[in-house]
């Protein structure tokens, strides 16, 4: 960028971009999230239990903890994606929590819990990038936005 | 490539390079990722004994299953990644998804075999950020 000065459809254009990639991430977070709750619900035993951690184990409780954030995760996307600013806040909420649930998740089963913790930092990146550029909402993220060739 | 508009601005011409070496990217680093799960496909078909996991994994399959699912996702995301560098809408779509439905398939292979899966985790990240960077409009390639 050569200028300071703001260009509104520029910025919009922009915006559209990380909403798209938010969207994803946070799908991805999702079934990452259900795919962990499954295999506690399951007292899988790739998931380690340690004597002194949370009674041990990683059962009904963080099981369906799990499955419910992967499913909010996918439907705040979904809204997301639509162009609603109340899931954008709601975005930023369900992020935050499933950061927190899988960073608990980490003694069960280390590498899982790290992973799902990075894919949520990737998400609540985006999700905060476009909920501090403003204006998305009115281009609606669904709408490509209007083509008229390169910025003049 | 060239640009839309032959009296773009230099700034306009900036852009368009910006979203063409995104592309290019996204595609160079699909392919990456379908190279990479073929290889590690090839060892689950051809070396059973080379991974081990944990008796009773839930989303355990027997691991010659596992290669040729792995094998069948690097095929897919070696042509989507051609698709991509040639400027096709479809591969964009398709990119994304296959990314995404790479990376949730790695992560159920993570018992078996960590780093590699993670590393094509990182991978397919990074395709789907470079896709969505990339508007049709920026380009025509």
């Amino acid at each position: 960028m050569s200028t300071l000065r703001p260009e509104p459809r520029r910025t919009s254009t922009a915006v559209v971009r990380l909403v798209y990639f938010a969207a994803a991430a946070m799908v991805l977070s999702g079934a990452v999230h259900v795919v962990q709750g499954t295999a506690a619900l399951r007292g899988d035993e790739v998931l380690s239990t340690r004597p002194t951690y949370l009674d041990s184990e990683p059962g009904p409780f963080w099981g369906w903890l799990h499955v419910a954030i992967g499913v909010v995760l996918v439907a705040t996307a979904v809204g997301v994606l639509l162009g609603s600013p109340r899931a954008l806040a709601g975005a930023a909420g369900i992020t935050v929590v499933a950061a927190v649930a899988s960073f608990v998740f980490i003694p069960f089963y280390p590498t899982w819990g790290v992973v799902s913790l990075l894919l949520n930092g990737t998400a609540l990146y985006a999700i905060g990038t476009v909920g501090t550029t403003g204006r998305w909402a009115k281009t609606g993220a669904a709408r490509p936005p209007q083509t008229g060739g390169l910025p003049r | 490539m060239s640009l839309t508009d032959p009296s773009s601005s230099s700034r306009g011409e900036g852009r368009a390079i910006f979203a063409a070496s995104v592309v290019i990217f996204a595609g160079v680093t699909l392919a990456l990722v379908g190279v990479f799960q073929i290889l590690q496909g090839i060892v689950a078909v051809f070396d059973d004994d080379f991974y081990v996991v944990t008796r009773n994994y839930t989303f355990d399959l027997d691991p010659s299953a596992w290669g040729w699912l792995h094998i069948l996702f690097g095929v897919v995301a070696l042509g989507i990644a051609a698709g991509l560098l040639s400027g096709a809408m479809w591969a964009r779509i398709a990119a994304v998804i296959v990314a995404t439905l790479s990376a949730m398939a790695n992560f159920l292979w993570i018992p078996y075999f960590p780093v590699w899966a993670i590393v094509i985790i990182a991978l397919d990240v990074l395709v789907i950020w470079g896709v969505t960077q990339y508007q049709p409009d920026d380009v025509v390639v």
